[in-house]
């Protein structure tokens, strides 16, 4: 491949260290580039490869619509919940009636309206409760609301908000914004392969900025998923998902949080190499960092491909 | 710092229809999981994980330049690759469904098998 490279660029006979300096260069930099991420193939392979594993192995109890992940249902089956889809026009007369028939603070029937749908109320063997009566009154309200029976799974399914707080809507277009910023690393090396310094900058600064919005929107998950929104009880006792939810969660935030401490590694490496080259600290003949740095952005990208994929969407 | 080479070729326009690539196959990916979420797992489980692998062999071919450059990189790919499913392959059957098969759990029957019980 090297020679017809080199015939194409060069017709004429060309001496032998033109056709040495023409060929891909085994340098010591990219081999240990290239292992250390055979490494890190290993790391997410630890992590991914425990997740499939460990849903496996989950048994087919393990989650709910009416009751908190981990519940034994033997003596619960006959269990029945109130599932709110809409309240209507009058949010807080829905949130005081819930709230009423729950004996919970309004505020906080209504931050979990926020999230719909939602279970409020369950009607079980071992918890009896007014589940009729609180339908027809909420219905009055302007509800839209259902009664469904106990339903278990065993891992929570993606879509399904009853066990699933994961927004995939908003991932799915992180999951592009990621994939973005690889093309724009890409520019950035095409650029400094051509000579172009100006736009090396520019292109690693876009790759920053794009990155550093993932990582952000990460975050902004986190926290809806942590502490902003109060989600249906399938999902969580407390109705906040946090490590300690589920052993769902736990992969969750393990496999994410890792891959998200990667990405803010590349953006740090990232910095390094766009404020040296704003000093015109790389040209063509010399710029293997910014190649190297790109490698390893590639494989945060290729790595939360698989993760979007494996956690979010099955 | 190491030289570099002087590449022959701007792939600039390669890299942009890669892009295209991965944007239709991130959407595709979306549809797929909205309109299967419902039918088989088995369905969507291979739908999805393709689809993921295509997107993966795109950005490690062209992004990473594993098709522009020498062959020498799948020396550390290959041993990585076969430990990647020697591991997972290895405790898939026993942590995973045999734990669910013969586990204390399976007394603890989900309402799904209630109607099969006696």
């Amino acid at each position: 491949m090297a020679q017809s490279i080199d015939a194409e660029a060069t017709p004429n006979p060309t001496p032998p260290t033109a056709i040495h300096r023409t060929a891909p260069l085994l340098t010591p930099g990219k081999v240990a580039l290239w292992l250390f991420l055979g490494t890190e193939v290993m790391f997410f392979t630890g992590l991914i490869g425990s997740y499939i594993v460990l849903r496996a192995g989950s048994p087919a109890w393990a989650y709910s619509n009416l009751f908190p992940p981990g519940t034994p249902l033997d003596d619960l089956r006959n269990a029945r919940g109130l599932v709110i889809d809409a309240t209507g026009p009058d949010d807080a007369r829905i949130a005081e009636t819930i709230a009423e028939a729950v004996d919970s603070p309004a505020a906080e029937i209504e931050h979990q309206l926020h999230s719909l749908p939602t279970v409020v109320l369950v009607n079980s063997p071992l918890q009896p409760a007014d589940i009729d009566g609180l339908t027809t009154r909420l219905q009055a309200a302007g509800a839209m609301n259902r009664l469904v029976p106990l339903d278990s799974f065993d891992w929570p399914r993606p879509y399904d908000k009853l066990t699933n707080p994961l927004s995939i809507d908003l991932t799915a277009v992180n999951t592009f914004i990621l994939i973005c910023s690889s093309v724009t690393m890409v520019l950035a090396l095409s650029a400094i392969q051509r000579d172009d310094k100006r736009r090396l900058s520019r292109w690693l600064l876009a790759t920053i900025l794009i990155g550093s919005t993932f990582v952000g929107i990460q975050v902004y998950e986190y926290y809806q998923l942590m502490e902003g929104h109060r989600y249906s009880i399938g999902v969580s006792p407390t109705g906040h998902f946090r490590p300690n939810s589920s052993l769902f969660a736990s992969c969750f935030f393990t496999m994410t949080g890792f891959h998200g401490a990667h990405v803010t590694g590349g953006i740090l490496a990232l910095l390094a190499i766009w404020l040296r080259s704003l000093f015109g600290g790389y040209s063509r003949e010399h710029h293997s960092p910014v190649e190297l740095v790109g490698l390893y952005w590639h494989f945060v990208d290729l790595v939360w491909i698989l993760l979007f994929t494996v956690v979010y969407l099955l | 710092m190491e030289p570099n080479p002087i590449p022959p070729h701007d792939h600039t326009r390669t890299y942009l229809r890669v892009f295209i690539a991965l944007l239709v196959l991130t959407v595709l990916e979306y549809l797929y999981a909205r309109l299967f979420s419902d039918r088989g797992f088995t369905m969507l489980v291979t739908g999805l994980v393709g689809l993921a692998a295509i997107k993966a062999i795109l950005v490690g071919l062209f992004f990473m330049h594993l098709v522009f450059e020498g062959r020498w990189k799948y020396l550390i790919l290959m041993p990585t690759a076969f430990l990647v499913i020697v591991l997972v392959s290895g405790l898939y059957p026993d942590m995973g469904l045999d734990a669910k098969r013969f586990g204390p759990d399976r007394a603890a029957l989900s309402t799904n098998d209630l109607d099969a019980t006696p």
